[in-house]
């Protein structure tokens, strides 16, 4: 094969009768995978998890979201919950969950989220997603709140460092707080230890009823019933009524959209009880 | 960007100089003198002589590990009137010899620059490769050249290359009259290299990691060529990113090159192959084996701006790849 000829075409040239590009993106999303699982967790949230779910706002959102939610469950089952739920409602290219650093490290879990659409939670990912048009679900409270045990369910943790508000200001997208209640059933965990998590690189190791005790069974999920409310779009660039603010408007503004969260979180509390 | 002229280039051809003459990179360079055009000398230095018999290419033996051997080096570049140095003296495996890393790729790279200032060589192109940025799962994707290199974290034996590169960074901001062209390929997929990632993939048997299935940019050999030259001829000062803009899943490129996976469970793999490299029987230092855990993607927007070329695909560097060592390929 003869490169000099080829490279002196203009840089971003077709490239021609080449072998097909690759199925995935960067990130390791995979479209058709996405399509086709996609109906199947549907099913799975309507059996097996009789998920109701409440919109404030009328969906379809037309343009990029930054959905919000609180988390609910340490494997991530409430973000393929919430990005199952969402899938039919926005017209833009489905909701790319960001998760927590470590669910990449779990071998399978990491692996099929991050063919559904889930990366990395970090700024550079999120803005990347964005300008390419798709929607985000962030999961602001972290490791904190994704090892949340059964008896602080109802309570929201920090959320993080406001680098969620920092990317709603920088790329003027409007925040959809949501509010998820349900899959703590379907994980209900009881204690967690940290030590033990560490030494097999988790950040903790968590206890359930089933799990350590039945081995990989006990990742089959408890068939609870899941409830989600949606709220309505909050524009922070007109509510901090600049783009570059100062550390203390990120934070009160971070706090809003918490106490936000709570609220969805109380009412969709209020309806599973 | 592009600059006016080609302020680089003399009419009287380009004289090249080479460290590490059998380096990936050197020995590629030195067969594609041609693909450069206008060079008119290559001056080798290394330990032991490059394995090429155009006339142009005169070998100096020089090991970089010696203190005191820049002066040599300087007046012999000064002899031959070499204006663009490529510093491509960089291991490509890892090794036992820590002591000897750290000699030849951190503290020999100080002495290549201080040879490079007092030659008054004008252009300095450094090779480097992506696998500075580290591997970890806490990674952008992609990377930008802004990214912090943590290679020296998670990649142990690639500390003495970001060390490197730090001095070259330094080097290139106290003297801008020298132009500093750095360069990160992406991960190389050569049939003719007998390194470890080449080597593993011309096997039947791949390893992998139970439940892991990372992204890989690969680069074309020719594609790695082209930008050497184009770096070597003209002035493209910066630090460049070069990659595909895909990537594809391991298990594709498995797939598609009709090979054996064989799955490991991550868990018993590290300390299983920690145990082979300190017994000294296994090739691989074992922070290597996150590369068949998470993704190492970088963004190559800049090199294509400034190089005015974009690579081949990832699928097409594998394709060729896979059709070389079937033997039944062109």
């Amino acid at each position: 094969m003869d490169a000099g000829t080829r490279v002196e075409g203009p840089p971003d040239a077709p490239r021609g009768a080449g072998p097909p590009r690759s199925r995935t993106d960067l990130w390791g999303f995979d479209p058709a995978f996405y399509r086709a699982v996609m109906p199947w967790c549907e099913w799975v949230c309507e059996r097996g998890f009789r998920t109701t779910m409440t919109c404030v706002e009328r969906p379809p959102w037309r343009s990029p979201r930054i959905f919000v939610a609180n988390h609910a469950s340490f494997l991530p089952l409430d973000a393929l919950v919430v990005q199952c739920l969402l899938d039919s409602m926005v017209s833009t290219p489905p909701v790319r969950p960001l998760l927590e650093d470590y669910v990449f490290t779990i071998p399978y879990v990491g692996l099929w989220m991050s063919r559904l659409g889930s990366v990395r939670a970090c700024q550079e990912n999120a803005v990347l997603l964005l300008q390419r048009g798709y929607s985000v679900l962030a999961f602001p409270e972290g490791v904190k709140g994704a090892g949340k045990t059964l008896f602080d369910r109802g309570r929201v943790q920090r959320f993080g460092r406001g680098g969620l508000v920092r990317l709603a200001l920088k790329t003027g997208v409007g925040i959809v707080p949501i509010g998820v209640s349900g899959p703590e059933y379907a994980y209900p965990v009881l204690a967690r230890f940290k030590r033990l998590g560490r030494a097999i690189g988790l950040p903790f190791l968590p206890v359930t009823p089933t799990l350590p005790l039945l081995g990989p069974l006990g990742l089959f999920p408890f068939p609870a019933r899941v409830t989600v409310v949606v709220g309505e779009t909050i524009d922070l660039r007109r509510e901090a009524g600049t783009d570059d603010p100062d550390e203390a408007v990120v934070l009160r503004l971070n706090e809003r959209v918490r106490k936000r969260v709570a609220d969805l979180l109380a009412r969709a509390g209020g309806r599973a009880a | 960007m592009r600059r006016t002229g080609d302020k680089g280039a003399s009419p009287a051809g380009l004289r090249l100089a080479v460290t590490g003459g059998r380096t990936v990179v050197g020995q590629r360079v030195l067969r594609g003198l041609d693909r450069i055009g206008g060079v008119e000398r290559a001056v080798v230095f290394d330990i032991q002589p490059p394995d090429s018999d155009d006339p142009r290419v005169t070998f100096h033996s020089l090991d970089l590990t010696q203190p005191g051997i820049e002066s040599e080096m300087a007046s012999v570049m000064q002899e031959h009137g070499v204006t663009t140095l490529l510093h491509a003296a960089f291991l490509w495996n890892t090794v036992r010899d820590v002591e000897w890393a750290h000699e030849l790729e951190s503290v020999g790279t100080d002495r290549v620059l201080a040879a490079v200032l007092v030659a008054g060589v004008r252009r300095l192109v450094v090779t480097s490769s992506v696998t500075v940025y580290g591997i970890t799962h806490r990674n952008a994707t992609p990377l930008t050249e802004q990214a912090p290199l943590v290679s020296a974290r998670t990649l142990p034996p690639w500390r003495e290359k970001v060390a490197a590169e730090t001095a070259v960074a330094r080097f290139a901001e106290a003297h801008p009259e020298v132009c500093v062209t750095v360069i990160r390929s992406a991960i190389l997929l050569d049939p003719e290299v007998d390194r470890t990632v080449s080597r593993t993939f011309r096997g039947r048997f791949i390893p992998t990691l139970l439940g892991f299935d990372p992204q890989f940019q690969f680069l074309h050999p020719d594609d790695l060529m082209e930008v050497y030259a184009r770096a070597l001829r003209e002035d493209h000062p910066g630090v460049f990113n070069v990659a595909p803009d895909d990537a594809i899943p391991l298990s594709e490129v498995i797939r598609d090159g009709r090979k054996v996976a064989v799955p490991l469970p991550h868990l018993l793999a590290m300390p299983g192959y920690r145990v082979l490299w300190t017994a000294g029987i296994g090739e691989v230092h074992p922070s290597f084996l996150n590369f068949l855990r998470f993704s190492l993607i970088v963004d190559a927007a800049r090199a294509r701006a400034e190089f005015g070329f974009s690579p081949r695909s990832t699928r097409e560097a594998v394709s060729d790849f896979v059709r070389a060592t079937r033997g039944d390929g062109p």
